[in-house]
């Protein structure tokens, strides 16, 4: 029987610089419907706040419901509902405090799930920092009835 | 740390990149800007040269002054595109750039069409499939193009290796006949000869396949195909034929196109097939027999599953569906024609 023991990188951890140095913001997005399936033209209602950042330290967010594929072929993007608001506009509201969309959602794409490729749809946010950084946070979802296993 | 930070290249982990992914679009920004400005100074120079030295022998007025500036432009065109493309790519999100997009699309779709709201362009246009009316049903649908294209290729290679072949047995036979056969020739010649058998035999099989049972129309009682709905299919046989079996399917692929190196490839897969049923004849006939004088009609109805994938045309993947007709001669190979068609989701019409 041999030993095995775990292998440790020969340089310490930076701890230091991701929790002093550069601290991380915190993206929050929920949907606000029961259930994650949804149906062509339903509303769709989610929310989002952003902590841990002061506005100033934000160039831009964008707020995005879009679907893409996902699989063997090579991505197509189609982007449903699309806002962008600069750091004087974030300013206007409280961060940390929940923001509400409201989207109607289209009748195409259904999401599917194929053995070539897939169909995805997402509530996006993507967080444009001062200092050149970019955020993202995801939260997917199911547009239709089509079987989820093909 | 430092080392960290300035890494100057990266490698693909997964749908994400190591490294600073600046450095890479900047270098290839750099790589297209300089191809643009390579080709105006080329232009520049080349044109230039022309105006005050028109009795210069370099560069003269001549295949080659034209061949350099068609290189000049194309470094131009290339260059500028390829500048933009990356320049926009990095000052703006796929969301934004793809918002922008449609954007635009839809203004101009408005545009040209006057008034009214914009069609989906992830759905295929009903225009294609419904220009041609049906003589028994509503819509006479069109074979796949695609289809003929093994017949074409077979009769271009055969045509031409056969020709090839000739030439060779011409100018062997006279070699022969002049007292000096050259033996590198004969060996090639059988070599030619071996290829040509197969090439016919090829092009004689993919003919007998496509010619050997004459055409087939399909009519369609509606279009587009919506989910829970039963549609009359309407099959029209000539020739002179005998089945064993004929069946109509609707069937559903999914295609992803990708790229493999310098390669651009694409798969498909099948998702889903649904056998369409034959409506029993008054007499209760059930022959599958064609003639010229009478061509073989069947009526069948298919039902759309309630939980069937609409038709999805993508840049780079795509669910497509068409009705496919297949048949079993005896001492005949496998029948099977192909007739596009296109389902839509159920709000989408």
């Amino acid at each position: 029987m041999a030993d095995v023991l775990p292998k440790f990188p020969s340089r310490r951890l930076p701890t230091r610089r991701t929790v002093a140095g550069r601290i991380e913001p915190a993206l929050g997005l929920r949907i606000l419907s029961l259930q994650q399936a949804l149906e062509p033209n339903e509303l769709l209602e989610f929310e989002y706040c952003i902590q841990r950042i002061s506005a100033q330290m934000i160039d831009r967010l964008e707020v995005s419901v879009a679907w893409y594929t996902e699989g063997k072929g090579s991505e197509d993007i189609g982007v449903h509902y699309f806002e962008s608001y600069g750091r004087a506009d974030l300013a206007k509201n409280p961060l940390s405090q929940p923001h509400k969309v409201a989207v109607k959602l289209p009748t195409t794409p259904l999401s599917f799930e194929g053995r070539l490729f897939k169909i995805r749809w997402c509530i996006r946010l993507r967080l444009f920092l001062a200092d050149g950084r970019e955020k993202i946070a995801e939260q997917r979802f199911y547009l239709g009835t089509v079987t989820s296993e093909v | 740390m430092v080392r960290s930070r300035l890494r100057l290249w990266g490698k693909k982990r997964g749908s994400r990149m190591s490294g600073w992914w600046v450095v890479g679009s900047v270098s290839e920004a750099a790589f297209f800007g300089t191809l643009f400005l390579l080709g105006i100074v080329s232009l520049t120079t080349v044109v230039s040269w022309q105006v005050f030295w028109p009795e210069s022998s370099v560069l003269k007025v001549g295949f080659g002054f034209w061949l350099m500036v068609i290189a000049c432009c194309s470094f131009i065109v290339i260059g500028l595109s390829g500048f933009l493309f990356k320049v926009s790519g990095t000052l703006a999100s796929p969301e934004r750039r793809n918002a922008l997009v449609s954007q635009v699309k839809r203004e101009h779709q408005r545009r040209a069409e006057g008034t009214g709201a914009a069609e989906s362009t992830i759905l295929p246009s009903l225009q294609n499939y419904t220009d041609s009316p049906g003589v028994k049903l509503a819509y006479r649908l069109s074979s796949e193009s695609g289809e003929r294209a093994p017949l074409l290729v077979s009769t271009l290679f055969a045509m031409a290796w056969n020709t090839l072949l000739a030439i060779l047995l011409v100018v062997s036979l006279q070699n022969l006949a002049s007292g000096k056969p050259n033996w590198f020739q004969i060996v090639l010649l059988a070599l030619f000869t071996v290829v040509s058998f197969f090439a016919t035999r090829w092009f004689f099989r993919i003919f007998r396949k496509h010619a050997g049972i004459g055409p087939t129309a399909i009519e369609i009682s509606d279009l587009p195909l919506l989910p829970g709905e039963m549609y009359k299919v309407y099959l029209c046989q000539y020739g002179r034929v005998t089945f064993e079996r004929l069946t109509i399917t609707l069937v559903g692929y999914e295609e992803a196109t990708y790229q493999q190196g310098t390669d651009i490839r694409t798969e498909r897969s099948e998702i889903a097939s649904y056998e369409s049923e034959r409506q029993v004849e008054p007499d209760g006939s059930t022959e599958l027999i064609a003639d010229p004088e009478h061509p073989l009609e069947m009526l069948c109805h298919i039902r759309v599953p309630f939980d069937i994938m609409h038709s999805f045309h993508g840049a780079n993947n795509a669910v497509r569906w068409k009705l496919v007709v297949t048949g079993v001669v005896p001492k005949w190979p496998t029948f099977c024609r192909s007739f596009p068609v296109v389902v839509y989701p159920r709000d989408a019409r």
